[in-house]
């Protein structure tokens, strides 16, 4: 369990998905806050806005399904 | 209960002599959703003819209530005619007006008075006598000051308590005012103390003042009492009215006749017809017209019982559009299926299922919004078998309980199981949205726009069949899936028409798709393979929870083994405080996700929304 490779492994995994994370978190981050703007103007747009916010979550999930990938090497 | 109620679009017409007669039916029938007339060839229609005194009135009695620092609350009955009710309302308000006004002179007096006496008392404590103010060459200043070390040039007296260091300055009076400026400068302020009379009679006369004020206080206090209940009773009835005078300004109307539209639930129109006939005694037809734009038809959704309280998705989200399928019932279904998937204990789901049931008994105002939660509990117990699950342990007490899958270890097999519920809900959100599409559209855009999705997805699982098969034969693998036969089967079967198969069909859907939805349907097939892995938060979350639980129940093990008996109560601690917090991470986590994955993913597929709310005259 104790050796060199199994520990790069897992730095390698732990790295792909903080990155993936802050990655996705710092794009959600400005269309949230336009979100919550038009939504303080215009009820309806929650729907249309919701979606929109999410859409970045998509570099999280392939970091995720990477870091999966990853761990399988071990 | 699939889609919002029927609605039909009817016109009233009447003489304008029925007018209030009519807009009383239509109030009190709570059926009708006026459509606000644009005028067009006829203008909109004026108040009713007593609209001036009910505003008048209302605007008193609103006043009086504000005064009264009062509300109207709950449903009162109220007699009077609108003529009687602006009398009464007037005399009230006059008679209210007058004695808060005394109210507030008798408190000026009393303040003033007491301000003299104030004076009077410092004075004293200053040992200033009347003759000190009679002298000829010294003048006496009396006022406040910060900092009494800086009066050391000065004969002065002073006296301290708890607000203010009073001063009495001897100034000579030739130089008065070059002694006042620079006093001021040492942070001096003078006050006027010349005094009326003498400190008994201004005593008394405080006295006297302040028992003026109040009676003044008992007045309006008995006056308040006496009419309160009329005037709650009087301004419910009065807003009432207001809003009945208003609403001709949504009719169209001619110089003799007046036409009312709005869309009544077609199951009411016989009785919504009956009612106004009767009220303009026959001098009234209605008609039911046929509404082209059918964004204009107002949305009311109706669902039975428990079912009703997943509206509150809708109403936070869009509601439904007239013609397609209302998603309440589907939500129904599969958001706490969901949300036990993500929490998977039977001990979370006991608690959470007694803890709402008596939130529902303490707060009932809530009682729809428990429900999804307590639906949702029932749920989570069942994934706890699923996954055989009690506070985290694996073991009921001493007995360790069956399961499907193990949540920490079997870790593959869970992610697939998520992604596999993910496929599943995907497509059916497509189905809904086939048979939506089907409804309006007709088949072959539904077929070009929804089912070409289907044929995209067994076309990649055709191509990605070999290799599937190639690792569930090989040796290494193990695991508890019962799916490896008919997998490696069809990869068998399917063998010679490897590969033109699969990429013909690859080929085929995305013609499909394009023709379907355009160059953008084309751009949202990789959308289509990140919303299956979105499912994977279904997998993660269950980890999360799981492991955190595992960790408490560790650390109260190693109190216990430490500690002996004496750990029984920090590890009851630890326990209780552990658990909660994943109870409530939990709660908040599977509630906002499995939303999530219901509004992005799942809607997406299928939803519209931008539906009007069905607002009846009548109603809030």
């Amino acid at each position: 369990m104790a050796d060199i490779n199994t520990a790069l492994i897992a730095i390698a995994a732990a790295s792909a998905i903080g990155l993936g994370a802050f990655a996705s978190a710092y794009a959600e981050k400005a269309i949230g806050v336009a979100t919550i703007g038009a939504m303080a103007e215009k009820e309806e747009l929650f729907g249309k806005g919701l979606v929109l916010t999410v859409i970045p979550e998509t570099l999280v999930i392939f970091a995720m399904v990477v870091a999966i990938l990853i761990i399988g090497m071990a | 209960m699939l889609r919002p109620k029927e609605m039909t679009k009817i016109v009233a017409v009447g003489g304008k002599k029925d007018r209030k007669a009519v807009v009383d039916a239509l109030y009190d029938l709570k059926a009708l959703h006026i459509k606000e007339h644009t005028p067009a060839e006829l203008d909109i229609g004026s108040p009713l003819e007593q609209a001036n005194d009910i505003s008048e009135a209302l605007i008193k009695s609103e006043a009086i209530l504000s005064l009264w620092d009062e509300d109207v609350k709950g449903t009162k009955t109220h007699a009077d005619t609108i003529k009687k009710t602006l009398r009464t309302i007037n005399k009230i308000h006059d008679r209210v007006h007058n004695e808060s006004e005394e109210l507030r002179t008798r408190q000026k007096r009393a303040a003033t008075l007491k301000e003299e006496l104030h004076t009077h008392k410092i004075l004293s404590k200053l040992k200033l006598t009347p003759e000190f103010f009679a002298l000829d060459s010294v003048a006496i200043s009396v006022g406040t000051i910060k900092d009494k070390g800086k009066l050391k040039e000065y004969p002065a007296n002073t006296h301290t308590d708890q607000h203010h260091t009073y001063a009495a300055i001897a100034v000579p009076k030739e130089d008065k005012d070059k002694a006042l400026q620079d006093l001021a400068t040492k942070g001096f302020t003078e006050h006027d103390v010349r005094v009326r009379a003498d400190e008994k009679t201004v005593e008394q006369e405080f006295k006297a003042a302040v028992n003026a004020k109040r009676e003044a206080e008992k007045q309006l206090a008995q006056t308040k009492k006496e009419y309160l209940d009329y005037v709650q009773s009087a301004t419910q009835f009065l807003r009432q009215e207001a809003i009945k005078a208003q609403v001709p300004l949504t009719f169209a109307e001619s110089e003799n006749i007046f036409y009312v539209t709005g869309y009544v639930p077609t199951e009411d129109v016989l009785v919504v017809t009956q009612e106004l006939e009767k009220a303009a005694k026959k001098r009234l037809h209605v008609q039911t017209l046929k509404e082209e734009d059918e964004k204009e038809i107002p949305i009311k959704m109706e669902h039975p019982g428990l079912v009703k309280d997943f509206q509150f998705f809708q109403n936070l989200y869009a509601l439904p559009r007239y013609k397609e399928l209302d998603p309440t019932f589907f939500t129904f279904m599969t958001f706490p299926f969901l949300f036990g998937l993500m929490l998977g204990d039977i001990g979370y789901g006991i608690i959470t299922l007694i803890l709402f049931l008596f939130m529902k008994k303490w707060m009932p105002k809530f009682s729809g919004f428990y429900n999804i939660i307590i639906l949702a509990s029932v749920w989570t117990i069942l994934f706890g078998i699923f996954f055989g699950k009690f506070f985290g342990s694996d073991y009921l007490i001493v007995w360790e309980l069956p399961r499907v899958f193990h949540r920490l270890y079997d870790v593959m097999e869970v992610l697939y199981f998520s992604l596999f519920i993910g496929i599943l809900h995907i497509n059916f959100g497509l189905a809904i949205g086939f048979f939506n599409e089907y409804k309006s559209h007709g088949l072959k855009m539904a077929i070009l726009e929804k089912a070409s999705w289907w044929v995209l997805q067994i076309a990649v699982a055709i191509i990605a069949l070999p290799f599937i098969a190639q690792t569930l034969t090989a040796p290494e693998t193990t695991g508890s899936l019962w799916l490896f036969e008919p997998i490696v089967w069809l990869a068998q079967v399917l063998e010679p028409a490897q590969p033109f198969l699969g990429y013909g069909l690859l080929g085929l859907a995305v013609v499909m798709i394009i023709l379907g939805e355009g160059v953008i349907g084309a751009v949202e097939i990789p959308a289509l393979v990140s919303n299956i892995l979105s499912y994977a938060r279904l997998f993660a979350i269950g980890m999360a929870k799981a492991s955190l639980a595992v960790v408490v129940n560790q650390f109260a093990n190693g109190f216990m083994l430490s500690m002996g008996w004496w750990g029984l109560i920090p590890t009851t601690l630890l326990l209780v405080f552990g658990h909660t917090i994943n109870i409530l991470l939990g709660l908040l986590g599977g509630f906002l996700h499995s939303l999530r994955l219901h509004y992005v993913e799942f809607y997406s597929r299928f939803y519209k929304g931008g539906g009007k709310r069905y607002q009846p005259f009548g109603t809030k």
